[in-house]
Protein backbone atom coordinates (compact mmCIF):
# COMPACT_ATOMS: atom_id res chain seq x y z
CA UNK A 1 0.00 0.00 0.00
CA UNK A 2 2.99 2.55 1.11
CA UNK A 3 4.99 1.20 -1.94
CA UNK A 4 2.45 2.04 -4.47
CA UNK A 5 1.49 5.61 -2.82
CA UNK A 6 5.78 6.68 -2.91
CA UNK A 7 5.70 5.87 -6.60
CA UNK A 8 2.54 7.75 -7.05
CA UNK A 9 3.88 10.98 -5.26
CA UNK A 10 6.87 10.84 -7.00
CA UNK A 11 5.60 10.04 -10.37
CA UNK A 12 2.85 13.37 -9.48
CA UNK A 13 5.75 15.34 -8.58
CA UNK A 14 7.86 14.50 -11.65
CA UNK A 15 4.19 15.71 -13.79
CA UNK A 16 4.65 18.99 -12.57
CA UNK A 17 8.04 19.44 -12.68
CA UNK A 18 7.78 18.92 -16.57
CA UNK A 19 4.63 20.81 -16.66
CA UNK A 20 6.38 23.55 -15.21
CA UNK A 21 9.08 23.37 -17.52
CA UNK A 22 6.99 23.37 -20.18
CA UNK A 23 5.30 26.05 -19.38
CA UNK A 24 8.57 28.25 -18.72
CA UNK A 25 9.56 27.57 -22.00
CA UNK A 26 6.51 28.57 -24.03
CA UNK A 27 6.50 31.78 -21.76
CA UNK A 28 9.29 32.71 -23.61
CA UNK A 29 7.89 32.18 -27.38
CA UNK A 30 6.23 35.41 -28.00
CA UNK A 31 3.08 34.23 -29.90
CA UNK A 32 2.05 32.18 -27.19
CA UNK A 33 3.22 34.59 -24.78
CA UNK A 34 0.75 37.15 -26.49
CA UNK A 35 -2.01 34.27 -26.65
CA UNK A 36 -2.14 33.45 -23.06
CA UNK A 37 -2.47 37.37 -22.38
CA UNK A 38 -5.21 37.86 -24.45
CA UNK A 39 -6.96 34.66 -23.00
CA UNK A 40 -6.21 36.07 -19.48
CA UNK A 41 -7.82 39.65 -20.42
CA UNK A 42 -10.70 38.09 -21.78
CA UNK A 43 -11.59 35.65 -19.37
CA UNK A 44 -11.09 38.19 -16.36
CA UNK A 45 -13.14 40.85 -18.57
CA UNK A 46 -15.94 38.09 -19.37
CA UNK A 47 -15.83 36.42 -15.70
CA UNK A 48 -16.66 40.73 -14.40
CA UNK A 49 -19.57 41.01 -16.97
CA UNK A 50 -21.19 37.61 -16.00
CA UNK A 51 -23.28 39.03 -13.10
CA UNK A 52 -24.73 41.47 -16.14
CA UNK A 53 -25.29 38.52 -18.09
CA UNK A 54 -27.00 36.21 -15.68
CA UNK A 55 -29.35 39.49 -14.88
CA UNK A 56 -30.13 39.88 -18.67
CA UNK A 57 -30.58 35.93 -18.80
CA UNK A 58 -33.08 36.05 -15.59
CA UNK A 59 -34.97 38.87 -17.44
CA UNK A 60 -35.29 36.30 -20.29
CA UNK A 61 -32.88 37.43 -22.28
CA UNK A 62 -32.00 34.74 -25.06
CA UNK A 63 -28.18 33.59 -24.74
CA UNK A 64 -26.58 35.12 -27.70
CA UNK A 65 -28.97 38.57 -28.01
CA UNK A 66 -27.50 39.01 -24.43
CA UNK A 67 -23.82 37.97 -24.85
CA UNK A 68 -23.86 40.30 -28.32
CA UNK A 69 -25.97 43.14 -26.50
CA UNK A 70 -22.71 43.12 -23.59
CA UNK A 71 -20.19 43.18 -26.00
CA UNK A 72 -21.75 45.78 -28.04
CA UNK A 73 -22.20 48.29 -25.20
CA UNK A 74 -18.36 47.02 -24.26
CA UNK A 75 -17.36 48.24 -27.40
CA UNK A 76 -19.19 51.65 -27.60
CA UNK A 77 -17.75 52.13 -24.13
CA UNK A 78 -14.33 51.65 -24.76
CA UNK A 79 -14.54 53.84 -28.60
CA UNK A 80 -16.19 56.48 -26.81
CA UNK A 81 -13.01 56.78 -23.46
CA UNK A 82 -10.65 56.45 -26.56
CA UNK A 83 -12.50 59.60 -28.38
CA UNK A 84 -12.58 61.66 -25.19
CA UNK A 85 -9.28 60.51 -23.63
CA UNK A 86 -6.94 60.71 -25.88
CA UNK A 87 -7.99 64.66 -27.31
CA UNK A 88 -8.12 65.31 -23.69
CA UNK A 89 -4.46 64.15 -22.83
CA UNK A 90 -3.53 66.11 -25.38
CA UNK A 91 -5.05 69.50 -24.07
CA UNK A 92 -4.04 68.44 -20.83
CA UNK A 93 -0.04 68.38 -21.62
CA UNK A 94 -0.42 71.50 -23.01
CA UNK A 95 -2.11 73.03 -19.17
CA UNK A 96 0.50 71.01 -17.69
CA UNK A 97 3.02 72.55 -20.00
CA UNK A 98 1.68 75.78 -19.21
CA UNK A 99 2.04 75.06 -15.27
CA UNK A 100 5.77 74.30 -15.22
CA UNK A 101 6.48 77.39 -17.22
CA UNK A 102 4.40 79.00 -14.27
CA UNK A 103 6.60 77.08 -11.67
CA UNK A 104 10.22 78.00 -13.53
CA UNK A 105 8.76 81.95 -13.28
CA UNK A 106 8.00 81.40 -9.73
CA UNK A 107 11.50 79.52 -9.22
CA UNK A 108 12.91 82.05 -10.85
CA UNK A 109 11.97 85.22 -8.94
CA UNK A 110 12.32 83.48 -5.85
CA UNK A 111 15.86 83.13 -6.90
CA UNK A 112 16.25 86.55 -7.42
CA UNK A 113 14.72 87.07 -3.95
CA UNK A 114 16.78 85.38 -2.47
CA UNK A 115 20.30 86.25 -4.31
CA UNK A 116 18.84 89.70 -2.82
CA UNK A 117 18.97 88.45 0.95
CA UNK A 118 22.50 86.53 -0.17
CA UNK A 119 24.41 85.16 -2.65
CA UNK A 120 24.95 81.84 -1.35
CA UNK A 121 25.75 78.99 -4.01
CA UNK A 122 24.18 76.66 -2.29
CA UNK A 123 20.45 77.98 -2.83
CA UNK A 124 21.37 78.75 -6.42
CA UNK A 125 22.61 74.58 -6.51
CA UNK A 126 19.46 73.42 -5.15
CA UNK A 127 17.13 75.52 -7.12
CA UNK A 128 18.52 74.39 -9.95
CA UNK A 129 18.20 70.71 -9.09
CA UNK A 130 14.76 70.67 -8.08
CA UNK A 131 13.85 72.54 -11.47
CA UNK A 132 15.97 70.23 -13.15
CA UNK A 133 15.03 66.91 -11.69
CA UNK A 134 11.01 67.38 -11.95
CA UNK A 135 11.60 68.54 -15.55
CA UNK A 136 13.04 65.33 -16.02
CA UNK A 137 10.56 63.66 -14.36
CA UNK A 138 7.48 65.20 -15.82
CA UNK A 139 9.32 64.15 -19.14
CA UNK A 140 9.96 60.37 -18.57
CA UNK A 141 6.49 60.32 -17.51
CA UNK A 142 5.38 61.49 -20.84
CA UNK A 143 7.27 59.31 -22.86
CA UNK A 144 6.06 56.01 -21.14
CA UNK A 145 2.61 57.15 -21.64
CA UNK A 146 3.13 57.59 -25.14
CA UNK A 147 4.94 54.46 -25.23
CA UNK A 148 2.20 52.63 -23.70
CA UNK A 149 -0.18 53.61 -26.31
CA UNK A 150 2.02 52.92 -29.34
CA UNK A 151 2.92 49.36 -27.64
CA UNK A 152 -1.18 49.48 -27.07
CA UNK A 153 -1.48 50.33 -31.00
CA UNK A 154 0.91 47.80 -32.08
CA UNK A 155 -0.46 44.61 -30.43
CA UNK A 156 -4.82 46.15 -31.46
CA UNK A 157 -4.85 43.69 -33.87
CA UNK A 158 -4.55 40.75 -31.58
CA UNK A 159 -6.91 42.72 -29.03
CA UNK A 160 -9.33 43.16 -31.49
CA UNK A 161 -9.92 39.79 -31.30
CA UNK A 162 -10.59 40.06 -27.61
CA UNK A 163 -14.35 40.60 -28.05
CA UNK A 164 -14.83 37.58 -29.73
CA UNK A 165 -13.44 35.73 -27.09
CA UNK A 166 -15.27 37.09 -24.65
CA UNK A 167 -18.61 36.32 -26.54
CA UNK A 168 -17.90 33.03 -26.52
CA UNK A 169 -16.24 32.84 -23.09
CA UNK A 170 -19.80 34.39 -21.86
CA UNK A 171 -22.12 32.36 -23.85
CA UNK A 172 -20.05 28.76 -23.89
CA UNK A 173 -18.96 28.81 -20.30
CA UNK A 174 -20.32 25.88 -18.97
CA UNK A 175 -19.38 23.84 -22.18
CA UNK A 176 -16.01 25.11 -22.18
CA UNK A 177 -15.20 23.83 -18.27
CA UNK A 178 -16.69 20.96 -19.13
CA UNK A 179 -14.51 20.29 -22.04
CA UNK A 180 -11.09 21.83 -19.99
CA UNK A 181 -11.89 19.26 -17.22
CA UNK A 182 -11.01 16.41 -19.83
CA UNK A 183 -7.15 17.34 -18.46
CA UNK A 184 -7.88 15.74 -15.49
CA UNK A 185 -8.66 12.23 -14.67
CA UNK A 186 -12.48 11.49 -14.57
CA UNK A 187 -12.70 10.24 -10.75
CA UNK A 188 -10.84 13.96 -10.05
CA UNK A 189 -13.26 16.28 -11.93
CA UNK A 190 -16.54 15.92 -8.80
CA UNK A 191 -14.35 17.94 -6.37
CA UNK A 192 -12.56 20.28 -9.03
CA UNK A 193 -16.05 20.98 -9.83
CA UNK A 194 -16.99 21.59 -6.35
CA UNK A 195 -13.90 23.33 -5.58
CA UNK A 196 -14.85 25.84 -8.94
CA UNK A 197 -17.92 26.20 -7.59
CA UNK A 198 -16.80 27.49 -4.25
CA UNK A 199 -14.31 29.79 -5.68
CA UNK A 200 -17.08 31.61 -7.99
CA UNK A 201 -19.42 31.70 -5.16
CA UNK A 202 -16.84 33.79 -3.22
CA UNK A 203 -15.41 35.72 -5.96
CA UNK A 204 -18.57 36.31 -7.67
CA UNK A 205 -19.65 37.87 -4.30
CA UNK A 206 -16.81 39.82 -4.22
CA UNK A 207 -17.13 41.23 -7.78
CA UNK A 208 -20.64 41.93 -7.69
CA UNK A 209 -19.56 44.19 -4.42
CA UNK A 210 -16.87 45.62 -5.85
CA UNK A 211 -18.74 46.66 -8.86
CA UNK A 212 -21.41 48.19 -6.62
CA UNK A 213 -19.10 50.00 -5.00
CA UNK A 214 -17.19 51.39 -7.65
CA UNK A 215 -20.46 52.69 -9.35
CA UNK A 216 -21.32 54.28 -5.93
CA UNK A 217 -18.11 55.75 -5.42
CA UNK A 218 -17.72 57.22 -9.16
CA UNK A 219 -21.32 58.83 -9.10
CA UNK A 220 -20.55 60.52 -5.97
CA UNK A 221 -17.38 61.89 -7.29
CA UNK A 222 -19.05 63.39 -10.46
CA UNK A 223 -21.64 64.80 -8.06
CA UNK A 224 -18.50 66.48 -6.20
CA UNK A 225 -16.48 67.42 -9.58
CA UNK A 226 -19.18 69.32 -10.97
CA UNK A 227 -20.19 70.93 -7.91
CA UNK A 228 -16.57 71.88 -7.62
CA UNK A 229 -16.38 73.00 -11.19
CA UNK A 230 -13.16 71.11 -12.02
CA UNK A 231 -11.94 69.52 -15.37
CA UNK A 232 -12.97 66.47 -17.14
CA UNK A 233 -15.43 65.34 -14.16
CA UNK A 234 -16.09 61.87 -15.67
CA UNK A 235 -12.96 60.60 -16.51
CA UNK A 236 -11.42 62.10 -13.05
CA UNK A 237 -14.12 60.44 -11.49
CA UNK A 238 -14.19 56.92 -12.85
CA UNK A 239 -10.36 56.90 -12.04
CA UNK A 240 -11.30 57.49 -8.17
CA UNK A 241 -13.94 54.74 -8.71
CA UNK A 242 -11.47 51.94 -10.12
CA UNK A 243 -8.38 53.02 -7.86
CA UNK A 244 -11.23 52.67 -5.13
CA UNK A 245 -11.22 48.78 -5.90
CA UNK A 246 -7.82 48.77 -4.27
CA UNK A 247 -8.42 48.88 -0.67
CA UNK A 248 -6.71 51.53 1.85
CA UNK A 249 -3.85 53.07 -0.59
CA UNK A 250 -6.62 53.27 -3.74
CA UNK A 251 -8.57 55.95 -2.23
CA UNK A 252 -5.32 57.85 -2.22
CA UNK A 253 -4.34 57.21 -5.60
CA UNK A 254 -7.40 58.01 -6.63
CA UNK A 255 -8.08 61.36 -5.59
CA UNK A 256 -4.16 62.57 -5.94
CA UNK A 257 -5.45 63.40 -9.94
CA UNK A 258 -8.60 65.28 -9.43
CA UNK A 259 -6.45 67.64 -6.73
CA UNK A 260 -3.85 67.90 -9.41
CA UNK A 261 -6.46 69.54 -12.07
CA UNK A 262 -7.93 71.47 -9.48
CA UNK A 263 -4.76 73.27 -8.57
CA UNK A 264 -4.46 73.80 -12.05
CA UNK A 265 -7.56 76.56 -11.11
CA UNK A 266 -6.68 77.49 -7.79
CA UNK A 267 -5.64 76.13 -4.58
CA UNK A 268 -8.20 76.91 -2.89
CA UNK A 269 -10.15 74.71 -4.99
CA UNK A 270 -7.81 72.10 -4.83
CA UNK A 271 -8.61 72.16 -0.99
CA UNK A 272 -11.96 71.97 -1.37
CA UNK A 273 -12.03 69.08 -3.81
CA UNK A 274 -9.04 66.97 -1.78
CA UNK A 275 -11.77 67.75 1.57
CA UNK A 276 -14.70 66.57 0.04
CA UNK A 277 -13.23 63.49 -1.54
CA UNK A 278 -11.94 62.75 1.94
CA UNK A 279 -15.10 62.78 3.66
CA UNK A 280 -16.64 61.02 0.38
CA UNK A 281 -13.89 57.80 1.15
CA UNK A 282 -14.21 58.39 4.75
CA UNK A 283 -17.80 57.54 4.80
CA UNK A 284 -17.76 54.73 2.15
CA UNK A 285 -14.67 53.08 4.46
CA UNK A 286 -16.52 53.31 7.98
CA UNK A 287 -19.73 52.22 6.31
CA UNK A 288 -19.95 50.81 3.07
CA UNK A 289 -17.08 49.11 2.48
CA UNK A 290 -16.91 46.95 6.08
CA UNK A 291 -20.38 45.83 5.00
CA UNK A 292 -20.21 45.00 1.91
CA UNK A 293 -16.77 43.91 1.04
CA UNK A 294 -15.92 42.13 4.62
CA UNK A 295 -19.01 39.55 4.45
CA UNK A 296 -17.32 38.63 1.14
CA UNK A 297 -13.84 37.61 1.72
CA UNK A 298 -13.39 36.98 5.30
CA UNK A 299 -9.87 38.50 5.37
CA UNK A 300 -7.99 40.03 8.13
CA UNK A 301 -6.95 43.83 7.39
CA UNK A 302 -3.17 42.69 7.94
CA UNK A 303 -2.97 39.86 5.09
CA UNK A 304 -4.97 42.70 2.63
CA UNK A 305 -2.15 44.85 3.56
CA UNK A 306 0.76 42.12 2.65
CA UNK A 307 -1.15 41.52 -0.10
CA UNK A 308 -1.40 44.94 -1.73
CA UNK A 309 2.48 45.22 -1.15
CA UNK A 310 3.33 41.90 -2.85
CA UNK A 311 0.64 43.08 -5.81
CA UNK A 312 2.44 46.55 -6.27
CA UNK A 313 5.88 45.09 -6.17
CA UNK A 314 5.06 42.39 -8.66
CA UNK A 315 2.30 44.12 -11.01
CA UNK A 316 1.82 47.85 -10.09
CA UNK A 317 -2.00 49.23 -10.17
CA UNK A 318 -2.80 46.29 -12.29
CA UNK A 319 -1.20 43.88 -9.68
CA UNK A 320 -2.73 45.75 -6.34
CA UNK A 321 -5.96 45.51 -7.85
CA UNK A 322 -5.56 42.04 -8.66
CA UNK A 323 -3.92 40.90 -5.47
CA UNK A 324 -7.25 40.91 -3.13
CA UNK A 325 -9.28 38.33 -5.25
CA UNK A 326 -6.30 36.04 -6.54
CA UNK A 327 -5.84 36.42 -2.59
CA UNK A 328 -9.72 35.23 -1.99
CA UNK A 329 -8.57 32.41 -4.78
CA UNK A 330 -5.40 30.88 -3.21
CA UNK A 331 -7.43 31.03 0.23
CA UNK A 332 -10.59 29.15 -0.89
CA UNK A 333 -8.25 26.47 -2.48
CA UNK A 334 -6.44 25.98 0.85
CA UNK A 335 -9.64 25.47 2.90
CA UNK A 336 -11.05 23.39 0.34
CA UNK A 337 -7.82 21.19 0.55
CA UNK A 338 -8.28 21.48 4.05
CA UNK A 339 -11.67 19.75 3.75
CA UNK A 340 -11.43 17.25 1.45
CA UNK A 341 -8.14 16.12 2.32
CA UNK A 342 -9.53 15.08 5.52
CA UNK B 1 -22.23 14.20 8.41
CA UNK B 2 -21.98 17.89 7.66
CA UNK B 3 -19.60 20.26 8.43
CA UNK B 4 -20.04 24.02 8.65
CA UNK B 5 -18.57 24.36 4.87
CA UNK B 6 -21.74 22.72 3.86
CA UNK B 7 -23.67 25.93 5.31
CA UNK B 8 -21.47 28.59 5.04
CA UNK B 9 -22.57 31.23 2.15
CA UNK B 10 -25.79 29.60 1.49
CA UNK B 11 -28.83 32.25 0.61
CA UNK B 12 -31.74 31.92 2.52
CA UNK B 13 -34.71 32.55 1.57
CA UNK B 14 -38.18 33.94 2.86
CA UNK B 15 -41.11 31.23 1.95
CA UNK B 16 -43.10 34.11 -0.12
CA UNK B 17 -39.87 34.29 -2.43
CA UNK B 18 -38.18 37.46 -0.39
CA UNK B 19 -33.74 36.93 -0.34
CA UNK B 20 -33.20 37.54 3.15
CA UNK B 21 -29.38 36.89 3.00
CA UNK B 22 -26.77 34.04 3.35
CA UNK B 23 -25.44 31.89 6.02
CA UNK B 24 -22.54 33.56 7.90
CA UNK B 25 -21.89 31.37 10.98
CA UNK B 26 -23.50 28.46 12.81
CA UNK B 27 -25.59 29.07 16.16
CA UNK B 28 -24.82 26.22 18.80
CA UNK B 29 -26.08 25.04 22.20
CA UNK B 30 -23.11 23.89 23.27
CA UNK B 31 -24.92 22.19 26.57
CA UNK B 32 -27.41 19.72 24.67
CA UNK B 33 -24.55 19.27 22.00
CA UNK B 34 -26.49 20.55 19.24
CA UNK B 35 -26.74 22.67 16.22
CA UNK B 36 -29.66 25.42 16.90
CA UNK B 37 -29.64 27.31 13.97
CA UNK B 38 -27.77 29.77 11.44
CA UNK B 39 -26.82 33.01 11.56
CA UNK B 40 -27.64 35.47 8.45
CA UNK B 41 -25.95 38.21 7.12
CA UNK B 42 -28.88 40.26 5.37
CA UNK B 43 -28.19 41.99 2.05
CA UNK B 44 -29.95 45.16 2.75
CA UNK B 45 -27.75 47.78 4.50
CA UNK B 46 -28.12 48.77 7.94
CA UNK B 47 -29.76 45.87 8.82
CA UNK B 48 -28.39 43.86 11.68
CA UNK B 49 -27.77 39.88 11.53
CA UNK B 50 -30.49 37.57 12.08
CA UNK B 51 -30.65 34.21 13.84
CA UNK B 52 -32.42 31.28 11.97
CA UNK B 53 -33.69 28.31 13.85
CA UNK B 54 -33.70 24.82 13.05
CA UNK B 55 -37.09 24.87 13.37
CA UNK B 56 -37.98 27.70 11.31
CA UNK B 57 -36.45 25.60 8.29
CA UNK B 58 -38.49 24.16 5.37
CA UNK B 59 -35.79 22.84 3.33
CA UNK B 60 -32.21 23.48 2.11
CA UNK B 61 -29.87 21.97 -0.63
CA UNK B 62 -28.21 25.15 -2.67
CA UNK B 63 -30.53 27.32 -0.99
CA UNK B 64 -32.57 27.61 2.16
CA UNK B 65 -36.26 28.41 2.53
CA UNK B 66 -37.34 29.48 6.04
CA UNK B 67 -40.50 30.10 7.58
CA UNK B 68 -39.32 32.75 9.96
CA UNK B 69 -36.71 35.12 11.35
CA UNK B 70 -35.18 35.34 14.88
CA UNK B 71 -33.84 38.15 16.27
CA UNK B 72 -32.37 36.87 19.41
CA UNK B 73 -28.64 36.16 20.35
CA UNK B 74 -27.38 32.77 20.55
CA UNK B 75 -23.84 31.24 20.85
CA UNK B 76 -21.93 31.27 17.25
CA UNK B 77 -19.14 28.94 16.13
CA UNK B 78 -17.00 31.61 15.27
CA UNK B 79 -16.41 32.31 18.45
CA UNK B 80 -15.31 29.26 19.72
CA UNK B 81 -12.90 28.31 16.15
CA UNK B 82 -9.14 28.68 16.85
CA UNK B 83 -9.52 28.71 20.74
CA UNK B 84 -7.33 26.15 22.33
CA UNK B 85 -8.42 22.72 23.77
CA UNK B 86 -6.14 22.17 26.85
CA UNK B 87 -6.14 19.46 29.43
CA UNK B 88 -6.03 19.59 33.02
CA UNK B 89 -2.56 20.10 32.91
CA UNK B 90 -2.53 22.78 30.50
CA UNK B 91 -1.11 20.31 27.73
CA UNK B 92 -2.16 21.86 24.78
CA UNK B 93 -4.15 19.48 22.63
CA UNK B 94 -4.65 22.09 19.12
CA UNK B 95 -7.29 24.50 17.64
CA UNK B 96 -10.78 24.15 17.26
CA UNK B 97 -11.13 24.13 13.01
CA UNK B 98 -14.80 23.14 12.76
CA UNK B 99 -17.40 20.96 13.75
CA UNK B 100 -19.13 17.94 12.90
CA UNK B 101 -22.93 17.03 12.77
CA UNK B 102 -25.29 14.53 11.88
CA UNK B 103 -28.02 14.72 8.51
CA UNK B 104 -31.32 14.83 10.46
CA UNK B 105 -30.88 16.29 14.14
CA UNK B 106 -28.30 18.57 13.58
CA UNK B 107 -26.80 16.40 17.20
CA UNK B 108 -23.06 17.39 17.12
CA UNK B 109 -20.89 14.42 17.22
CA UNK B 110 -17.71 15.39 17.26
CA UNK B 111 -15.41 18.92 17.21
CA UNK B 112 -12.25 18.92 14.71
CA UNK B 113 -9.02 19.82 16.88
CA UNK B 114 -6.32 21.26 14.11
CA UNK B 115 -2.55 21.37 14.77
CA UNK B 116 -1.39 23.26 11.74
CA UNK B 117 -1.43 22.20 8.05
CA UNK B 118 1.83 20.32 8.20
CA UNK B 119 1.26 18.47 11.64
CA UNK B 120 -2.25 17.56 10.19
CA UNK B 121 -0.55 15.77 7.32
CA UNK B 122 1.95 14.33 9.18
CA UNK B 123 -0.61 12.76 12.20
CA UNK B 124 -3.83 13.27 11.04
CA UNK B 125 -6.46 15.63 12.87
CA UNK B 126 -7.56 14.92 16.34
CA UNK B 127 -11.80 14.78 16.74
CA UNK B 128 -13.13 14.78 20.37
CA UNK B 129 -16.44 14.40 21.15
CA UNK B 130 -18.50 17.46 22.51
CA UNK B 131 -18.93 15.49 26.00
CA UNK B 132 -15.21 15.53 26.64
CA UNK B 133 -15.21 19.40 26.39
CA UNK B 134 -16.03 22.28 28.35
CA UNK B 135 -16.02 25.65 26.92
CA UNK B 136 -14.27 28.26 28.73
CA UNK B 137 -14.01 32.12 28.18
CA UNK B 138 -10.69 31.48 26.65
CA UNK B 139 -10.00 27.70 26.32
CA UNK B 140 -11.79 24.82 25.83
CA UNK B 141 -11.43 21.85 28.90
CA UNK B 142 -10.73 18.52 27.86
CA UNK B 143 -11.60 15.49 30.35
CA UNK B 144 -11.42 12.44 28.81
CA UNK B 145 -13.87 10.11 30.11
CA UNK B 146 -12.37 6.71 28.90
CA UNK B 147 -8.43 6.88 27.74
CA UNK B 148 -8.88 3.65 25.39
CA UNK B 149 -10.20 5.44 22.55
CA UNK B 150 -9.16 8.81 20.38
CA UNK B 151 -10.67 9.75 16.92
CA UNK B 152 -8.30 10.95 13.91
CA UNK B 153 -9.15 12.30 10.71
CA UNK B 154 -6.35 11.25 8.40
CA UNK B 155 -5.23 12.43 5.32
CA UNK B 156 -6.29 10.59 2.21
CA UNK B 157 -6.94 10.91 -1.29
CA UNK B 158 -7.76 13.70 -2.54
CA UNK B 159 -10.06 13.04 -4.98
CA UNK B 160 -12.12 10.56 -3.67
CA UNK B 161 -15.15 11.48 -1.86
CA UNK B 162 -17.33 9.47 0.60
CA UNK B 163 -16.91 6.08 1.99
CA UNK B 164 -14.37 4.82 -0.57
CA UNK B 165 -11.63 6.03 1.96
CA UNK B 166 -13.22 4.70 4.97
CA UNK B 167 -11.04 1.65 7.22
CA UNK B 168 -11.12 0.50 10.51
Amino acid sequence: MKKINKKKFAMSIIGIIIFALIMFIAIRIPIIKQLINLIFISFIVSYILKPLYMLLIRKGVNKNAAASLIIVVLLSLILLTFIVIIPSIFRESLNINKAINDLENYLITANMKIKVLSTNSVYNSIINTIYHKSNAQILIIFDKIIESIMGLGENLITYMVSPLIIYYFLCDSENMINKALILFPPESRNIIKKIIDDIDKVLGRYIISQLILCGIISIATFFILVFMKIDFPLILSLINGIFNIIPYFGPIFGVIPAVLIGLLSSPKVALYTALWLFVLQQIEGTILSPKIIGDSISMHPLTVILLLIIGGEVGGILGMILAVPLGVVIKVIYQDINYYLF
Amino acid sequence: MFKSKNFMFMDVVSVDGKKIGFIKDLLIDFNRGKVIGFQVSPYKFFQKNVSILKEDIIYFNKHMVVNKVDINKYLTLHTFINMDVIDKCRNIFGMVEDITFTYDTFEIKGIIISSGFIMNLLRGKRIMLISELMLGEENLLYISNCDEHSFKSMPHNFFVEGKANEKN
